[in-house]
């Protein structure tokens, strides 16, 4: 039926004390490591720079491979049992964005809209956003028929033609949600072969509505004049234009690491930790999507988060 | 019962810190509206819920001068109002994450917290033009609120801003005139509109530049 989502309203923190730990980032990595933390009886404060909790969870139209949710559930379903499991372990939430850290000293320092937060140990849990393909015509047209979520706007296009873009997991399972609402869709994907698992790519091949461009690479985006929408695919080399009236982009994601470039150790823009989750910094640690590592999923964020908090406990214990 | 056990009991604590009295007032209508009924459940729900919250229900054919009113023009529709009506509207009935927003627009009617600078609150007090504020949402849309939150802020503060919260997946009609093809779309005095959700600054400068 009704699905109401509440999120965590205002935080009665009382943010002058020094806290154990400290979480930045409220998605399922963040969420799981303070859920943790609370349980181990810390001082933990999460802050999420959303009004809500849940981050790129949040956007997930069905999730099926969550282990113990065997009929599936959306992303804001999952994101809000989370939360009040971590809020029944006394973790306060803050919303705010944190804007710089200061991890030099024991007590690190973040600085957020709502004032100084000091901590003990920091979980970064910041995970990560949307890449964008950047062609001509992105940028412009963004929420004007260029998307990045499909359980936001997929009404908007009911019946209409739209195009879909990415070959991985997210980009296949969007386009079967996708195909509820629009009456044709062509999928674009760069290489000969889906990246996305048989499961998933057997269930798209299952809906005739999905026309697939393989060796294809969006060129340019022009949704200017509104009875001429149209974009320009290169398909193994030749020029195609194709009316749609949008398009939905999954060709993966970019780390929220750039307040953390000056002291913590990246790989490609992603935080390294060892096996703990443990950072370069003593007392800092990481995880979930922001992660350096091959698989990015709830389940593996959860895992992280878990490991996380324990290390935290354990180095505040030492 | 719309709302479980557990949602009930943590909105009980939501609603400890409100200060004025908020009236609910929603519009129905007979015939020929999917949620009205589920929207009227659902707001006497959550008055149950606080001695500060009442309802008050109105037939968008049958109550003309409730209706003008609150200028009030589809339904379902609930008017937010608090010590007065300060012009804040949920068109549809919220459901996922547009409920975070009835629940902000609730504690905001009632408390007047807002996020904004004393700059930015002095300014919109001061604001000389009408603006009349429309922000289409989606229940499955989690970066919605923030833009909701930001407009109905508006409103609160200032007696010329006027917010409505419109769920376009509930009146597409109303979405496609105003060409929306990417939630949170917020259309301004009819002839501007902002993308996504942005800091209240942006939208005063586009208020400026609006006719009307
Ligand atoms: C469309 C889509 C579909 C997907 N489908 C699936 C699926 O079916 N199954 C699956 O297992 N996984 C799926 N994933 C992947 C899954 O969502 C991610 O692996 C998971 O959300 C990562 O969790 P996280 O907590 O590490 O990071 P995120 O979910 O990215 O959360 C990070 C949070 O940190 C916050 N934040 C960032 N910077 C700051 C800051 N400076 N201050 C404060 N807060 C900050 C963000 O606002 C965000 O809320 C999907 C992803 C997408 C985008």
């Amino acid at each position: 039926m009704f699905n109401f989502t509440l999120g965590s309203g205002r935080a009665n923190a009382d943010i002058s004390q020094v806290f154990d730990v400290v979480v930045i980032g409220g998605g399922p990595g963040g969420l799981s490591a303070a859920m943790y933390a609370g349980r181990y009886s810390l001082k933990t404060l999460l802050i999420e720079k959303k009004v809500v909790c849940g981050g790129q969870m949040a956007t997930i139209s069905s999730i099926e491979n969550y282990p113990g949710l065997d009929k599936p559930v959306s992303g804001s379903h999952l994101a809000g049992e989370m939360e009040s499991q971590a809020v029944k372990m006394d973790v306060k939430i803050l919303h705010g964005q944190v804007t710089s850290v200061n991890f030099a000293d024991e007590i690190k320092e973040l600085n957020t809209p709502k004032g100084l937060i000091r901590a003990r140990t920091v979980i970064i849990c910041t995970g990560a956003q949307p890449r964008m393909l950047d062609v001509p015509g992105e940028k412009e047209h963004m929420s004007k028929g260029v998307s990045y979520c499909a359980t936001c706007d997929g009404h908007l296009y009911l019946d209409k033609t739209i195009a879909v873009v990415g070959g991985g997991n997210t980009a296949l399972e969007e386009t079967v949600t996708l195909s509820k609402f629009a009456k044709k869709i062509f999928l674009i994907h760069r290489r000969e072969e889906f990246r996305a698992d048989k499961l998933i790519r057997n269930k798209v091949k299952a809906v005739p509505k999905i026309e697939f461009l393989h060796n294809a690479t969006v060129r340019k985006i022009d949704f200017s004049h509104e009875s001429n929408k149209h974009i320009l695919v290169s398909v193994k080399g030749e020029e195609r234009t194709l009316d749609v009236d949008g398009i939905f982009i999954f060709v993966g994601i970019e780390p929220h690491s750039g307040i953390f470039g000056d002291t913590l150790k990246l790989k490609y823009g992603f935080i390294v930790t060892d096996e703990e989750m443990g950072t370069n910094v003593e007392g800092v640690f990481a995880a979930g999507d922001i992660r350096s590592k091959n698989l990015r999923q709830i389940a593996t964020a959860v895992g992280d988060g878990a490991i996380a908090a324990f290390s935290a406990a354990k180095y505040l214990a030492d | 019962m719309l709302l479980n056990e557990e949602v009930r009991g943590q909105l009980k604590e939501r609603f400890r810190d409100l200060k004025d009295d908020v009236k609910l007032v929603i519009f129905t209508k007979k015939d020929d509206c999917r949620h009205c009924g589920d929207n009227q459940k659902l707001m006497e729900e959550i008055a149950d819920l606080s001695g500060k919250i009442s309802v008050e229900v109105f037939d968008i054919q049958a109550d003309k001068e409730q209706v003008d009113k609150y200028g009030i023009d589809k339904v379902p529709a609930t008017a937010v109002v608090g010590r007065e009506d300060y012009g804040i509207r949920l068109y549809g009935m919220p459901t996922g994450y547009d409920f975070v927003s009835l629940i902000e627009s609730i504690h905001l009617v009632s408390t007047g917290e807002t996020q904004f600078t004393d700059e930015e609150n002095k300014y919109l007090k001061g604001l000389k033009k009408d603006a009349h504020l429309q922000v289409f949402v989606s229940p499955g849309c989690p970066h919605c609120p923030a833009a909701t939150i930001v407009a109905h802020q508006m409103a609160r503060v200032s007696g010329k801003v006027r917010s409505d919260m419109i769920d376009s997946s509930q009146f597409p009609q109303l979405a496609s005139k105003y060409k929306v093809s990417g939630v949170p779309h917020t259309v301004i005095n009819e002839t501007s509109s902002q993308l996504g959700a942005v800091p209240a600054p942006v939208i005063i400068k586009k208020i400026n530049e609006s006719a009307g």
